[in-house]
């Protein structure tokens, strides 16, 4: 109970640690962070249920007014704008990216984690926020696909390096990958 | 500690929380039925004389918590133009606009520790379903506490990782900081449950 709670809480602040890392400036001059990496590794690493409770409390205390969000952003406007469904999709594609976790435990690590965070945190996310933007915008989908594409490649290489971090991780702390405990 | 929010006196500092945020969500609703641009004009100006009343500084700081969106209403609004449909481009952008700006003027004037108290509040209904609140104060509180300690840690971690001759700090940083911050919750969980636990 206190390990979960305590994991929830420190990973929460990890991805608020990942939105204050130097933006990389991919070959499409598009510059990405690496907080939504931050999910991705919430995901893999928590699993599925603690993944989105650490995404839901760092979200709440965006939205209670702190600048966790990358470019020093928070507050209650950021919800309101029709990006915000990436926001509001960020829990929903921790839980995703960790439930698939969970359940392949036979393949290398960095192979299961980058396909989940594909499935997870690109497939189910952009179904989330592509609708929410339409909405919001008042575009169509192609437009919508269109405006948000220049990030889809960042996105395919944060998934393919969460890979390499969970790796990481996992060779020099096993039990903490807490997706993969056999206790629970 | 880092927080977005101005401190004041002003009478928006002064009302309570749970009436501005009532506000915002009523206010969020009905600007959705304002269909005429020139009106939704009048609200933006009128959102900022809102700010000016507060502080100058105030007006400012909203300003500039604007600023990232902008862009993003810019490109809306070109994409408008482009299908012809003008009229409705300006009044999407605008309504984007005073949403944000009176959801930012929410968060501008209210502390934290308030919105943290009315946040608590809002979740008494969950004890009804069998779940706790103590346990998500305890991890909010966390949050806060523990977010500068874990940036001021991968500042240095990048910091030595320089001083060991790599020039810029890349992707690779993100080990070490998950493995010391994992370290770490062992230790605070431990040290949780040695003190009695949740």
């Amino acid at each position: 109970m206190e390990k979960n709670i305590v994991y929830i809480a420190l990973f929460s602040g990890l991805i608020a640690v990942l939105g204050l890392l130097p933006k990389l400036t991919l070959v499409s001059g598009i510059p990405i962070t690496a907080q939504s990496l931050g999910v991705m590794l919430c995901g893999i690493i928590l699993g599925a249920k603690r993944g989105a409770l650490a995404v839901l409390l760092f979200l709440s205390l965006v939205a209670l007014g702190l600048p966790l969000l990358a470019g020093g952003r928070g507050g209650l406007g950021v919800f309101t704008t029709p990006w915000a469904g990436f926001l509001f999709g960020f829990p929903f594609a921790a839980f995703v990216t960790g439930y698939i976790m969970e359940r392949l435990r036979s393949l290398p690590i960095s192979i299961v984690a980058s396909f989940s965070a594909i499935i997870g945190s690109i497939f189910i996310l952009y179904a989330i926020a592509i609708p929410y933007y339409m909405i919001g915008a008042k575009m169509n989908f192609f437009q919508s696909i269109l405006t948000m594409s220049p990030f889809i490649p960042g996105d395919i290489l944060k998934c393919i390096l969460a890979g390499f971090i969970v790796n990481g991780i996992h060779k020099s702390r096993p039990n903490a990958i807490l997706s993969w405990a056999r206790t629970r | 500690m880092l927080a977005i929010s101005l401190a004041g006196t002003s009478w928006a500092h002064n009302s309570r929380v749970g009436f501005k945020l009532a506000a915002l969500s009523l206010i969020s609703i009905l600007i959705f039925f304002i269909t005429n641009w020139i009106l939704l004009l009048f609200c933006l100006i009128g959102i900022v004389f809102l700010y000016y009343s507060v502080s100058f500084n105030a007006l400012r700081k909203g300003m500039n918590l604007l600023r990232p969106i902008v862009l993003v209403i810019g490109l809306i609004w070109i994409f408008h133009i482009l299908r012809g449909e003008y009229l409705s481009g300006i009044i999407i952008c605008l309504r984007l606009l005073v949403l944000v700006a009176l959801a930012n003027f929410v968060t501008l004037t209210s502390k934290l520790s308030d919105m943290m108290e009315l946040f608590l509040w809002i979740l008494n209904p969950l004890k009804l379903i069998g779940i706790k609140t103590a346990p998500i104060a305890l991890a909010l509180g966390m949050v806060i506490r523990f977010t500068p300690v874990l940036i001021e840690r991968a500042k240095q971690l990048s910091q030595s990782w320089r001083a060991r001759g790599l020039r810029y700090t890349n992707w690779r940083i993100i080990i070490p900081i998950f493995i010391t911050v994992i370290d770490d919750a062992d230790r605070v969980s431990e040290a949780i449950r040695a003190r009695g636990g949740v």
